[in-house]
């Protein structure tokens, strides 16, 4: 046992499993929309300064829409902002129809080749080994998994066989069926099969990811 | 616009933001505060990320901006006026956090804030105490004395929350 407080605050981390993220491209989006309202902020700023200074025929400059909400997600409220507006597979497949990429989130392709070798002996077919996108970034989690729409109830079965702390990280925005999943240092074994089977049950039936607002259409 | 790469970032915040959400949740006690911190944290690093991205450690700059963001409370009234209507239209995900992490949410709220930024940074974030100090400007001598502070006040409140410390049967 290590420090009881430490523990304590650490075990905080259960409270953000339900908790969903925006995807990466909705907070560049916002950074975006961020830049240019204070770009339009600092022209209007210099447009004053221009007119005071008594030179007429200033005004060329029109500063650009910056976009409405001051927060991501909360400029919008809709009822209809809701998971219904993806269409979800939350079928609960058998390990042989999932396709999973899997990943090195800790530095060494070797380590996602053998969680690789793992997941076949699983029945899991194994489209693409290799290194996270970029190696700077080491996961803490024993993995995380990202996947669509159309892969919930697979990234629900995949998770039920890693033993250890998973991070589900849902991309609204991916259309394959493809689970990706990043192994980060502690991953150790992959659960045996009864073992996933009762994590399974444990888990109940896969529900709909809380989602953040969304534009897209179903079947899109 | 300068060459900057979206899937390098891509990375990065799917890497780190989990982290960095527990320890906004820590500190400031509120799940829905500390998503809206950590959103308004990355958006900045992308739009510095041609900046950002060569940094040593990405990451401590995007903690850096987040507590500054989670100390500023008036931008803190003003996110949450903001936050009122998203509270209202979407029911929080599923059951609010166990007993026993509310008790550990509260007794981080009952210990001055200097002293949970740094066991936050200590133990959630893994910082070591040179780090820390050179992250908050304080000395290592003060940072371990808040560090030890903290650590004695928490496990003090926990223990009074322990119920199991409460019920020793008396012998007739």
């Amino acid at each position: 046992m290590s420090h009881p407080v430490r523990d304590k605050m650490l075990d905080l981390d259960n409270d953000l499993d339900g908790v969903l993220l925006p995807p990466a491209a909705a907070i560049r989006a916002y950074g975006q929309r961020r830049a240019r309202r204070r770009m339009a902020v600092a022209g209007v700023a210099v447009t004053t300064a221009i007119v005071a200074g008594g030179v007429v025929g200033a005004m060329t400059f029109s500063p650009p829409r910056g976009g409405g909400g001051t927060t991501y997600g909360a400029s919008a409220p809709e009822a209809s902002c809701a998971v219904s507006s993806y269409l979800l597979d939350l079928t609960l497949p058998a390990p042989h129809t999932i396709e999973v990429s899997v990943l090195d989130g800790a530095g060494g392709a070797q380590r996602a080749e053998s969680a690789a070798d793992q997941l076949r002996g699983r029945g899991f077919e194994i489209v693409r080994t290799g290194v996270a996108s970029s190696p700077r970034f080491h996961i803490t989690e024993t993995a995380q998994l990202m996947y669509g729409p159309s892969a919930v109830g697979a990234a629900q079965v995949l998770k039920a066989f890693v033993d250890g702390r998973v991070a589900m990280l849902f991309d609204p925005d991916r259309t394959d069926r493809t689970v990706d999943i990043v192994i980060g240092a502690s991953f150790g074994r992959l659960r045996t099969l009864p073992e996933a089977n009762q994590a399974l049950a444990k888990a109940g039936p896969p529900t709909a990811p809380p989602t953040v607002c969304a534009s897209r259409r179903p079947g899109e | 616009m300068t060459d900057r790469s979206p899937a390098d970032f891509d990375a990065f915040y799917q890497a780190t933001s989990r982290r960095a959400l527990l320890a906004l949740y820590a500190q400031c006690g509120d799940l829905g505060d500390a998503q809206d911190i950590l959103q308004e944290a990355y958006a900045r690093a992308w739009q510095n990320w041609a900046k950002v991205a060569h940094y040593d450690n990405p990451e401590a700059w995007v903690h850096q901006v987040a507590r500054r963001l989670a100390s500023n409370r008036w931008r803190g009234i003003r996110r949450w006026l903001s936050l009122q209507p998203r509270m209202a239209s979407s029911g929080e995900p599923a059951a609010g956090p166990s007993p026993d992490r509310v008790a550990v949410l509260t007794a981080l709220q009952g210990i001055p804030k200097a002293q949970r930024q740094a066991i936050v940074l200590h133990y959630l974030l893994d910082m070591s105490l040179s780090d820390i100090a050179v992250a908050t400007s304080t000395p290592v001598g003060t940072v371990k004395a808040r560090l030890s502070r903290a650590r004695t006040a928490l496990a003090a409140l926990l223990v009074e929350h322990d119920p199991e410390d409460n019920h020793v049967a008396s012998r007739p």
